[in-house]
């Protein structure tokens, strides 16, 4: 049974998976105090369906971009709990996950969002559910450069920075009640991404990882 | 008696990750930082965005390695004590997220203890029990108060900053004369070399308990934008003997004022060689024995927490939650 704690996306929660198949969900109020309900959470949800601690195998976390003290004590959590329990850990990224989503619902193309302070997002431009390119910085400016690296854009899911709307393409069309992976893309994700765990601890994603401080690939 | 006869200490509520095993009598069984000094150089002070990125990286891998060196599991350990504040927020949450991800995994219980607990607490680590009542100076990078510790228990603030603390006076006088990160230990240094030629301010050396050192700051910028006569050296020796002057001082009235039989001093600024030697001064006119941190322990570490944490086992309290809400330093 996999254990994800994600807390990148706005629904922060914590999600048991046998496979891909999500078997029980606990959210997480959104002004909680993470180090303080975590732990309840898991017990809570373990307690549900009947298991324990040790019918863990993999422990995996949304690494981001999210929001700054949430992903970070998520993150740190998951690796504290899975180095307690000598568990392999894993990470699930959030735009990769929304990339899924759009792919989930059959949305076609898809522009994946998170905004960030001062007018800049994190943005990836997505088809059938893959990343195609990502960027960091201002809204305004990242956007011709990811619309240029792929297929126009039939669907923009996150959360969008201010105004951002505006800047859509007039074929895309914001959803804005998808700016949380759902349970089934989730624990799906999660269970592709167990298939690579291993010990190392994980760091959440920040404007300065290799993914964000590059170029688009060709 | 079970086999748990450990605490596990974490501290990271500015920019160094700290982590040790400490027994029930302060013996320290091992201990491990990591710093991040040369994160925050370029900056002339801890970049608290960059600091919890650095704790995050580095909180794990800092645990296992302390583990291991005391051949110690989860199966030593009576708690986990953490650093709940004061303190940066986002380097506190990644403390207290490792504390509560390994205590929901190991079933052991998380102890969130206030940082100035666990400085006040640090003279006792390796050492003979401090005699109480005790006068306790502490002067930090981010702290300077007087507190009375009755007992382990009942601590009261007789005296604190009302701005800057004197190791934040030093850090920002450092780089006023370009001494780099972290400033203190070099502005010790230099002094050494230099007379305390310049008249700087006392501020509130007549006055109460209280203290202040921005205005003091400010006349040393003042000084050195106006063209200084002194050299360098003879500024760091002038600073450091007005910031001396007053913690002595204050130091001296607040024995007057309490019971006390020991007079200890914590924090990283407690290792400044010329405080050191005034408070011996402060200790003998008033009768009472001088305890200083160890050196070692003076700064920011995991040890302090830890032993902070066994006072709660040994009162047989019910750990506060481990949540970022305020605990005092007066509160138990």
């Amino acid at each position: 049974m996999i254990l994800i704690v994600d807390l990148a996306s706005p629904n922060r929660r914590v999600v048991l998976a046998d496979g891909p198949v999500p078997r029980r969900a606990e959210e997480l109020a959104v002004k909680a105090d993470a180090a303080v309900v975590l732990p309840n959470a898991i017990e809570t949800a373990l307690h549900a369906e009947g298991r324990v601690k040790r019918d863990l195998t993999c422990v995996v976390a949304n690494i981001g971009p999210g929001g700054l003290s949430a992903t970070r004590a998520g993150v740190t959590f998951a690796n504290a709990f899975a180095f307690g329990l000598g568990l392999p850990l894993a990470a699930v990224g959030y735009l990769d996950l929304l990339a899924r989503e759009a792919a989930y619902r059959g949305l076609g193309p898809a522009l994946c969002v998170k905004r960030a302070a001062n007018d800049t997002a994190f943005a990836a431009l997505s088809r059938d559910g893959t990343v195609l390119a990502r960027r960091f910085g201002r809204f305004a400016e990242i956007l011709p450069a990811l619309l240029a690296a792929g297929p126009t854009p039939s669907a923009a899911l996150g959360v969008l920075p201010p105004e951002g709307d505006a800047l859509l393409p007039r074929e895309t069309m914001h959803h804005p009640d998808i700016a949380s992976p759902s349970e089934s893309v989730l624990a799906a994700a999660a269970a592709s991404a167990a298939l690579e765990a291993g010990p190392a601890f994980l760091t959440p994603i920040n404007e300065l990882s290799p993914d964000f401080a590059g170029g688009i690939p060709a | 008696m079970s086999g748990a006869d450990l605490i596990l200490g974490i501290e990271s509520s500015c920019d160094d990750t700290a982590v040790a095993l400490v027994a029930r009598d302060g013996t320290v069984r091992a201990a491990n930082v990591a710093r991040q000094d040369h994160i925050h150089a370029d900056f002339g002070g801890v970049y608290p965005e960059f600091a919890s990125r650095a704790h995050v990286a580095s909180i794990l891998p800092t645990i296992r390695e302390t583990l291991e060196r005391a051949s110690a599991g989860p199966e030593d350990l009576r708690a986990i004590g953490v650093t709940r504040g004061p303190g940066l927020i986002g380097s506190l949450l990644v403390g207290l997220n490792a504390a509560a991800g390994l205590g929901a995994a190991w079933d052991v219980p998380v102890i969130g203890i206030n940082h100035l607990r666990g400085h006040l607490r640090s003279a006792d680590l390796e050492a003979e029990p401090i005699a109480l009542p005790a006068l306790v100076l502490l002067v930090s990078g981010g702290h300077t108060l007087l507190a009375h510790m009755k007992s382990r228990t009942d601590i009261r603030i007789l005296g604190t900053t009302r701005d800057d603390s004197v190791g934040e006076a030093f850090d920002k006088v450092a780089r006023m004369l370009d001494l780099g990160f972290p400033g203190g230990p070099a502005l010790d240094r230099l002094a050494r070399d230099g007379a305390p030629s310049v008249p700087f301010p006392r501020p509130l050396i007549q006055d109460g308990l209280d203290f202040s050192f921005s205005g003091l700051k400010s006349a040393v910028a003042r000084y050195v934008e106006q063209g200084a006569d002194a050299s360098a050296e003879e500024i760091a020796a002038s600073v450091i003997a007005a910031c001396v002057d007053v913690l002595a001082a204050k130091t001296a009235r607040a024995l007057g004022q309490v019971d006390a039989v020991t007079l200890v001093a914590v924090g990283g600024v407690a290792a400044n060689s010329q405080l050191r030697d005034r408070l011996q001064t402060v200790a003998r006119d008033a009768g009472v024995a001088l305890r200083l941190a160890p050196t070692q322990w003076a700064t920011d570490n995991g040890a302090m927490v830890a032993l902070a944490a066994w006072d709660y086992i040994e009162a047989g309290q019910t750990p506060p939650p481990v949540g970022q809400a305020r605990l005092s330093l007066e509160e138990f």
